[in-house]
């Protein structure tokens, strides 16, 4: 089954999306930052990535960025919280393939997941 | 053709368009005022691409209001323009004369939008003149035809060159029109991704709405582009699916022959495809055809619909911005306090010329953002006949309302707050001020009286006035009522000037009317119109004079969403007092208190003023700090003042208001809560319900 | 936000087989919030108290720049209430009265509960008066009662100042 690395700053956001996932039979690898998700990245080549935004130490972004420069087929989907829609506009010129608005609801964060996997 | 000179004119477009026609059209005229002489000659092509853009807009858009004549003209400019800009042409000094001859007519046509009066002015031979300066030297002049807008989604030139050009080299011409789920958050996203899609499979010619305004994020739930690809239309299906959101997906080939035509929109674009769920702001009022797919194109460019909640949520953004910004003047200031003497000025002056900039643009920035939020007074003022009608119906009365200063513009959420209390000053208006019909006839007045409602802005006030024609305000009567009701002795009551005794109409518990009518109701009187006017932070005033009429002006701040208030402590939590009800902020020693009757008093300019803590007056029943009300703050609502005693001053600030929550409700005594510096909370102080709670108490 | 979770909800038809709650503790009590519900769990932080409110409101608080009321669930559910600790946390919940925190001892777990486990209060409890629960679960080692949220947090406040006549034009 496909690994998942989740990325969120809030360990509640980020224990709630794991649990969806793993749930639905994924293999969730967790990241609280952006430096960490790139880390985590290069060390478990996960399959897609839910990213948050706003985070401590290296954002989104950032985080997106430097995972598509190490590997460009890399799959991301932002989670964002309202009224970060350039931000999302920017991520998705950088690769970003698709994006969450939070509070997500567990549906989409599968169709999400399968979409990207696909 | 003279002989319709006079007539009057029908034009599709309503107040709101109106004002962006022109404003647009008089910009587009003064371009081609300055540059059309610079054409002669060799001119710079971006002169040429800006002249021509310039009649091709002033075409789009009187086409679009139905002003045939000033569409023909300027399609003859354009066509003219279009030869030179490609080349084709070259300007001589009679085409140049051609084409001043056709401004000077376009600018009475457009002002023919505004007195729909027609100016008399003859078209047909300035096209002609226009047409001929192609024809003279080039006999086979053509420019492709360019059918008038107004059917649906009309390629540009540019589009259509670079179609032909592809199409004879294997490519198809697709139109592409792709609706996003009403549930997606952010549709702007998924149209941008609809076009990443597209660009991987081809060359996109055009898109409504532009590339540029999907990126700006305006909310756009459906995207319509013209392609050039050598997929099939299944392919391209397939593809745009393939994004998140995507609903419906409509993709057909454009013949070569059909490109210079006006595509007509397979469904309905954009707004009304929009979810029910969120609720529009147009800002800067939508440009004639926006809505239906008519020149969505150059419409789109103008004026952008934002979701009112996005707007909030800027505005808030704009909030938090100017509470850092204060939090870090106070740390500037600390800092240069402890910097001072180690020899640091240049990092401290750099520190502060930054903060000082930051200030200048998060002030630029709240004022641009909050100019967004604006909306014309219309909608309120729209409501007004209706009513007047409806009340002087009822009291057998013939009233006419005018209304002028529609356009004035002010914030969204003032105008929800300004219905009520305007409402009731134009009842009041009617039915006390008004005098009936046989009245009227035996003062010498017309039968008819007249009310007039105006909206004006000034400096960064709003005012709105109710000014009627009636009868005027009867200060015998009124000084006979409050004396009747005890609200004041007889000689006070006598002693008052007409201007004092005016005023007494905001007093609580007095009712002019010699009977309660069921029109202004029972108990509802100026004193709560005051009330409300005083709790938005604005001020009410009252001119009037008997037999002529009275008016009636309320003034209001342009935003409610900050305002400059003085912070205090009392009793550990920290209050915001709006400035424009403080009178004066003092400490207690060099305060002038009195004891009367064993409570203490405040002189100040003349008069006493009760002295109240504030947390007290508040309700707050926690055990008091040590340093208790060491300072006094005095306040006014209206007539009335008072003295709150607080324990610290804090010193002015900017506060952004926030709601204090439906679960806690409208507190008394408090208007909402904001952030501090340091990111806890402070109370706004409702100084208009506070003072005159307290003020009636303190004379009880 | 409320209302589309909600509709979610009747979407999918079948909102008795499993409740998925978060687990709080309140004294030596633990009560259960549908997790649709929470939106965010964090640590005691500076609250404002609002003068005149009612003794369970304790205050207002910043919420990353929203001003969010907070309730001491002790007060309100009648509980003796006791210390902050550092277990203390604010559940913040989307409630029909809109944001609001609520102040537990302490938050276990996130966990399923099997529909079955799932009893009426009134089978276990004898205070029919008790609008707080729509529920009590047993679980192995103990009961949990599964909070109203609407039971528990009342209908908004009215506000005292209103425009008698003009409204109605």
């Amino acid at each position: 089954m496909a690994t998942i690395l989740v990325v969120d700053d809030a360990a509640f956001m980020r224990m709630r999306m794991s649990k969806i996932l793993s749930e639905a039979g994924y293999d969730v690898v967790q990241a609280e930052n952006g430096l960490e998700a790139v880390e985590k990245y290069k060390a478990s080549r996960p399959d897609a990535v839910l990213m948050d935004i706003t985070m401590p130490e290296m954002d989104g972004l950032t985080a997106l960025k430097e995972i598509k420069s190490h590997d460009p087929a890399a799959r991301v989907a932002m989670v964002t919280a309202l009224g970060q829609q350039q931000i999302v506009l920017e991520a998705v010129k950088s690769g970003a393939k698709d994006f969450l608005v939070k509070p997500c609801e567990g549906d989409r964060v599968l169709a999400a997941v399968s979409k990207l996997c696909a | 053709m003279a002989t319709t000179k006079g007539q009057r004119l029908q034009f599709d477009l309503d107040d709101d368009d109106l004002k962006l026609f022109c404003e647009e059209a008089d910009e587009q005229i003064e371009l081609l005022d300055a540059s059309l002489v610079q054409l002669e000659g060799d001119p710079d092509p971006d002169l040429v691409q800006q002249i021509f853009r310039a009649a091709h807009t002033l075409k789009g858009s009187s086409a679009t209001i139905g002003h045939k004549k000033m569409a023909n003209l300027t399609h003859a400019m354009e066509t003219v323009l279009d030869a030179v800009r490609q080349g084709r042409k070259s300007a001589n000094a009679e085409m140049v004369d051609a084409l001043l001859a056709g401004l000077d007519a376009l600018r009475e046509l457009a002002r023919e939008v505004v007195t729909r009066v027609d100016s008399g002015i003859a078209t047909a031979a300035l096209e002609a003149d226009l047409l001929a300066t192609l024809e003279a030297d080039d006999p086979d002049t053509q420019s492709l035809p360019s059918a008038p807008a107004g059917a649906g989604y009309q390629f540009s030139d540019a589009s259509v060159q670079a179609a032909l050009a592809e199409m004879g080299q294997g490519s198809s011409c697709y139109f592409v029109e792709v609706s996003i789920s009403p549930d997606c958050q952010l549709p702007s996203i998924r149209c941008f991704q609809v076009l990443q899609e597209l660009d991987a499979l081809g060359t996109t010619l055009q898109t409504w709405p532009d590339r540029d305004v999907v990126e700006a994020g305006a909310g756009e739930f459906a995207l319509t582009a013209a392609l050039l690809s050598r997929q099939s239309d299944e392919q391209l299906q397939a593809a745009v699916e393939v994004v998140m959101d995507v609903g419906a997906v409509h993709v057909r080939s454009v013949p070569a022959e059909a490109l210079g035509q006006p595509m007509t929109a397979h469904r309905v674009p954009a707004a009304a495809a929009a979810p029910g769920k969120a609720q529009l702001a147009v800002v800067e009022s939508a440009a004639p055809g926006t809505d239906g797919g008519k020149a969505p194109k150059k419409a789109a460019a103008q004026s952008v619909r934002i979701d009112v909640e996005r707007l909030d949520g800027l505005m808030n953004l704009v909030g938090e911005l100017v509470i850092d910004r204060t939090r870090l003047q106070q740390i500037r200031d600390q800092l240069s306090a402890v910097l001072k003497d180690a020899n640091l000025t240049e990092l401290t002056e750099n520190f502060e010329e930054t903060t000082s900039h930051l200030a200048r643009v998060t002030d630029e920035l709240q004022e641009q953002i909050m100019r967004s939020r604006m909306l014309p007074v219309r909608s309120v003022l729209t409501r007004l006949p209706r009513l007047v009608r409806d009340v002087a119906t009822k009291c057998g009365k013939k009233v006419e309302l005018l209304t002028a200063g529609e356009e004035t513009e002010l914030d969204r959420s003032v105008i929800e707050e300004i219905s009520d209390p305007l409402v009731h000053i134009l009842r009041n208006a009617v039915d006390h001020g008004i005098e009936t019909p046989e009245e009227r006839r035996a003062a010498g007045k017309p039968e008819t009286g007249t009310v007039t409602v105006t909206a004006w802005n000034q400096e960064t006030y709003i005012y709105l006035s109710v000014k009627d024609d009636g009868k005027g305000i009867d200060t015998r009567t009124l000084r006979a009522k409050v004396v009747e009701k005890g609200l004041m002795s007889r000689d006070a009551a006598e002693a008052a000037t007409e201007e004092q005794a005016i005023q007494w109409i905001f007093m609580a518990g007095l009712s002019t009317a010699k009977t309660i009518s069921d029109v202004s109701g029972r108990g509802v009187g100026m004193d709560i119109v005051r009330t409300n006017i005083e709790r938005l932070n604005g001020s009410i005033m009252l001119q009037s004079t008997p037999g002529k009429g009275s008016e009636v002006i309320i003034q209001l701040p342009l935003t409610l969403a900050t305002t400059k208030a003085l912070m205090v402590v009392a009793n550990s939590t920290v209050y915001a007092i709006p400035l424009v009800s403080v009178t004066e902020a003092l400490a207690d020693h060099e305060a002038d208190i009195h004891s009367v009757n064993g409570l203490k008093t405040l002189r100040l300019r003349q008069r006493l003023l009760p002295m109240i803590d504030l947390a007290n007056a508040l309700g707050d029943s926690r055990p008091r700090s040590i340093e208790a009300g060491r300072f006094v703050v005095a306040a006014r609502h209206g007539e009335r003042q008072v003295a709150f005693t607080v324990d610290r001053l804090l010193g002015e600030q900017d506060v952004v208001v926030k709601s204090l929550g439906d679960l806690v409700g409208n507190r008394k005594g408090l208007t909402g809560a904001t952030i501090l510096g340091d990111g806890s909370l402070g109370l706004i102080v409702d100084t208009a319900s506070l003072v005159s709670e307290q003020a009636m108490l303190a004379t009880a | 936000m409320a209302t589309r979770l909600d509709s979610t909800i009747e979407v999918t038809g079948q909102p008795a087989i499993e409740e998925h709650v978060v687990i709080f503790r309140l004294a030596d009590e633990y009560y259960a919030l549908d997790i649709q519900t929470v939106q965010e769990i964090v640590r005691m932080q500076a609250i404002t108290s609002i003068p005149g409110s009612d003794f369970w409101v304790e205050g207002i608080t910043n919420l990353r720049g929203r001003v969010v009321p907070v309730v001491d669930l002790r007060k309100r559910c009648g509980v003796d209430s006791g210390e902050y600790t550092a277990e203390t946390r604010i559940v913040v919940v989307s409630s029909s009265t809109g944001m609001v925190g609520l102040i537990v001892d302490a938050v276990s777990e996130v966990m399923r509960i099997p529909g079955d486990q799932v009893e009426q209060p009134s089978a276990i409890v004898s205070v029919p008066e008790n609008t707080y629960l729509r529920g009590i679960a047993k679980l192995e080692d103990r009961l949990v009662s599964l909070m109203d949220l609407d039971g528990v947090l009342p209908a908004s406040a009215e506000g005292e100042f209103e425009y008698a006549s003009a409204a109605a034009a």
